[in-house]
């Protein structure tokens, strides 16, 4: 016997993942736009190989000089290589974007799965709670958060790290997910598998975890591409407003902070960090774009239609 | 759906190839800084680091020389972002306010762009005798043949109305050394006998305007048309005020210096901020712009092709760091000997900062060597006390941390002593460029000498936050600061407020005083007490500058450089100075001329 029931499951399973492949791969634009993605990365988590300056060597006699063999990206207002700024720079941009999606999507995950699966009060509750937190201003509060949560003497929260800018926007970016979430989990809850699963007798929390999670997956999988682009806009824009991570650190946002003066004088300053956010951003935005063709067969079947 | 993809796509692609492209482009038109010489050769040479007298920076080059002669007539716009609120100096509130009162007003006694205190109004600088009681009297003789602007003639009652005015209900004016005042007499109309409860030092800073008397009632001050329509013994009188427009100004006719002001008018024109003034000064839509600040070297570097200049004042203001004695887990000590700070409360450490940091470079890269550096708390003025510049010496810097027991014994960079590391955070207020610039310099500086700073920046308002709003400065919850600072022309409160020990801001006193780095010197204390109840200027000078050596000498504060009060201008205005008082850029305007 070749096909015990084993070696069955293993072929659906691959069979189901290389269908997920051959849809990702028929979106040209996501395939495209992830290899670009993908070089960044490369480029950024491997910085130090990449870069013939220190990102904070100072040339003060070499300040603003434009764009060169000696400096690709040129020299900045302390004459220190903008290359090597940008590439360290996005460091932590792109870990503060991927904590703080991971905090949102954590939060949020959980908060939609309980809401959506017991209903009732805990959903009433819950579901206040996040349109409380939706209806702040959400710029402000994050101003004040930055500043009040630097001043606390905690010991993970020293200067010079970017641990509270990324807890403090994810924990301020979670309320779309919880709601996705949520939605998904009550369809889901009545459906005859999670009703067969109660009828044997298991327990509420292996079914959230066994049964409803794995289906929800997906969406969250999209919101969370979405959602590390959105947060990296978001300390970028903090850190071009003073509140993000503090100098000399460089990051993407507070590279260009510092820009608005040498516009006309210096334009690389501001040309090439902008260009990185904007490329991060787009590739991200297309990359959960493939996933989310490739992941939801309800969205295939219209799209070939 | 795929074609509008394909040409968002498209889109995309160019719209990055022409951002790839812009600074290939843009290149050949920009003008990096010379490696060899960061002082721009075209702006006047400002820095005379060997020169310890009071200069004025750049006044001097648009002088011409006398056997040219002025040309008379024609107009000068000065643009300013700020409209002023009122054009009555009993009422004014900004800087603005008082150096567009200036224009109309002028004083008994003024400052110029020395710094230096002269007579305008009055035939000399008065002279004061302290009597057997205590009190002061000082005497004023006045000009003669002085005609206000409406053809009355000046004389001691407008000196008593002015110190009605200033003294009214309604008065928007700082009291302070007018209230200690008893009484003012007019022997003759030239002679004023001013008379005060006890020695007030600083004298000469007060009338430094004169109003005309009956200007208005002084009961309803706050309602008068004089406010908007003034006329005073100055070079200017207004003609018209359009509001969030232009105000304009026209010659005094009954000016008391002969053939003066030159020009027929001065319009100030109300710009919607600095960056349109930049473009404005250099199309030549407006002759001089306000209120410039060092970050604006860059700019005006790039400008002086244009015919773009500046002058500025040395404002006896340094920008500085200020170091906490005291520990700072301790809320607000009055002795920081009781809890001292780990680092910076040994002399060893704070002369190895000083001398770790290059202060020149600075000057010359950051401000393009158009200030001085800092060396003494008394740089300009009548009071001026030039001090030895420091010397940067890094091995000179590293052998006091390593005699001192500072050491790298985990070789990390940063050195440690008993458990502690030389790391000290820095704050300033966030979103200054050029102190954030200043900042990121002196992290690479004083890592050379194993020194750490990490930049701690909070808006202003958190820095400057008074003692009930828990203010870090107040309560001493600070390493190291950064901000400007400095004695205005009389240094006697500067000095009490900042280097006494009775100004240690405390719960007990209420948190009042600016002594943050919480500096203790029983010899300062006493000069300071001892010039308080002086009134000759040569025997304060002395006290003062006991004051300022003793203060390099213990380094409560390091001193980067010395800042001004800068406006830019049209090299064919000829004559354009500023003046570190409150008249700012007005000061002299009798004497612009436009060359042809």
């Amino acid at each position: 016997m070749a096909e015990t029931p084993l070696a069955i499951a293993v072929e659906q399973k691959e069979s189901l993942f290389r269908r997920f492949v051959y849809q990702f791969l028929k979106h040209g634009m996501a395939v495209f736009w992830s290899m670009i993605l993908l070089g960044i990365i490369v480029l950024v988590a491997g910085a130090p190989l990449f870069q013939r300056y220190s990102p904070t060597d100072q040339d003060l006699y070499n300040r603003f000089q434009p764009p060169s063999a000696e400096h690709w990206m040129g020299t900045d207002d302390l004459g220190r290589d903008m290359w090597s700024r940008t590439i360290n720079g996005g460091r932590i941009s792109l870990v503060v974007g991927l904590l703080a999606m991971s905090i949102a999507i954590g939060i949020g995950t959980l908060v939609g799965l309980l809401s959506g699966f017991f209903g009732g009060w805990v959903d009433a509750v819950l579901m206040r709670l996040t349109e409380i937190f939706q209806s702040v201003p959400r710029l402000f509060l994050l101003l004040v958060l930055t500043t009040f949560l630097r001043q606390l003497d905690l010991p993970w929260l020293r200067p010079g790290t970017f641990w509270p800018i990324a807890a403090v926007i994810g924990g301020l970016s979670w309320m779309g997910v919880a709601r996705l979430v949520r939605g998904n989990t009550m369809e889901l809850r009545d459906q005859e598998f999670v009703l067969a699963a109660r009828m044997i007798g298991v327990g509420n929390l292996r079914i959230l975890l066994r049964h409803i999670l794995p289906n929800v997956a997906s969406p969250i999988i999209v919101t969370a591409t979405l959602g590390l682009a959105g947060a990296i806009i978001t300390e970028s824009g903090l850190s071009y407003l003073g509140f993000g991570v503090q100098l000399p650190t460089p990051t993407w946002g507070n590279m260009l902070s510092a820009t608005q003066k040498y516009l006309t004088s210096a334009p690389w300053m501001a040309i090439f960090p902008g260009m990185m956010i904007f490329l991060v951003v787009i590739a991200i935005n297309y990359l959960g774009d493939g996933l989310r063709d490739a992941l939801d067969p309800y969205h295939v079947e219209k799209g070939e239609k | 759906m795929k074609t509008l993809k394909t040409i968002l796509f498209t889109m995309l692609i160019l719209a990055m190839l022409l951002a790839a492209c812009q600074p290939a482009a843009e290149a050949p038109t920009t003008e990096p800084i010379e490696a060899t010489e960061p002082a721009a050769p075209t702006n006047p040479p400002a820095v005379q680091p060997t020169n310890t007298a009071v200069v004025a920076p750049t006044a001097a080059p648009t002088t011409e020389p006398p056997q040219t002669g002025p040309a008379t007539g024609g107009t000068v716009i000065v643009g300013t972002p700020q409209e002023p609120t009122t054009l009555n100096p009993i009422l004014a509130a900004s800087s603005i306010d008082d150096a567009l009162t200036s224009l109309v007003f002028e004083g008994l006694v003024e400052i110029d762009e020395n710094g230096n205190f002269v007579p305008v109004l009055a035939a000399a600088l008065p002279i004061a005798e302290e009597t057997d009681d205590g009190g002061m009297i000082v005497t004023y003789q006045l000009l003669p043949d002085v005609k206000f602007a409406n053809g009355n003639a000046f004389t001691c009652a407008d000196v008593q109305y002015t110190f009605d005015a200033i003294m009214s209900e309604l008065s928007q004016a700082s009291t302070s050394g007018y209230s200690q005042i008893v009484g003012i007499e007019c022997p003759d109309a030239l002679t004023v006998v001013v008379t005060y409860e006890e020695v007030y030092a600083p004298y000469l800073r007060l009338f430094s305007y004169i109003l005309p008397t009956g200007a208005g009632d002084l009961a309803t001050l706050d309602t008068w048309a004089f406010n908007r329509q003034p006329y005073g013994a100055g070079p200017w009188m207004v003609e018209s005020w359009t509001a969030g427009d232009n105000i304009v100004f026209v010659k005094n006719a009954n000016y008391h210096e002969a053939g003066k002001p030159y020009l027929d008018s001065v319009i100030v024109k109300i710009i919607p901020s600095r960056e349109v003034g930049m473009t404005m000064i250099g199309n030549g839509e407006i002759h001089v712009l306000w209120d410039l600040t060092e970050a604006d070297f860059v700019a005006l570097d790039a400008m002086s092709a244009q015919g773009v200049a500046y002058a500025g004042a040395v404002t006896g203001e340094n920008e500085l760091l200020l170091l906490n004695f005291a520990d700072p887990a301790v809320d607000g000590p009055a002795d920081p000997a009781a809890a001292p700070h780990p680092i910076l409360y040994d002399l060893a450490v704070r002369q190895a900062l000083q001398m770790a940091i290059d202060k020149q470079l600075i000057v010359d890269t950051l401000l393009y060597g158009n200030v001085r550096v800092g060396t003494t708390v008394l740089p300009a003025g009548t009071f001026a006390c030039p001090q030895e510049p420091s010397t940067y010496d890094l091995a000179g810097a590293i052998a006091l941390l390593e005699g001192a027991g500072w050491v790298d014994a985990d070789n990390d960079g940063i050195r440690e002593k008993d458990g502690v590391r030389l790391s000290m955070t820095i704050a300033t207020t966030s979103g200054n460029l050029l102190r954030e610039q200043t900042e990121q310099v002196l992290v690479e500086m004083l890592r050379q000498a194993g020194i750490e700073l990490v930049i701690e920046n909070v808006p202003s308002d958190t820095l400057f936050a008074s003692w009930d709003e828990n203010g870090m400065r107040k309560h001493g919850d600070f390493d190291i600061l950064l901000y400007t600072t400095g004695p205005g022309p009389d240094p006697d409160s500067h000095l009490f407020s900042n280097y006494h020990s009775a100004s240690i801001p405390t719960a007990d006193n209420e948190g009042s005083g600016s002594n943050y780095s919480r500096y203790i010197n029983a010899d300062v204390d006493a000069w300071l007490d001892d010039a308080y109840g002086l009134t000759d200027v040569d025997a304060r000078r002395e006290l003062y500058c006991n004051v300022a050596a003793q203060i390099n000498q213990d380094l409560p504060r390091i001193y980067l450089y010395e800042r001004l009060l800068l406006s830019g201008y049209r090299v064919e205005l000829q004559n354009f100075l500023v003046s570190p008082g409150a008249m700012d850029f007005t000061w002299g305007s009798q004497n612009w001329w436009l060359k042809p």
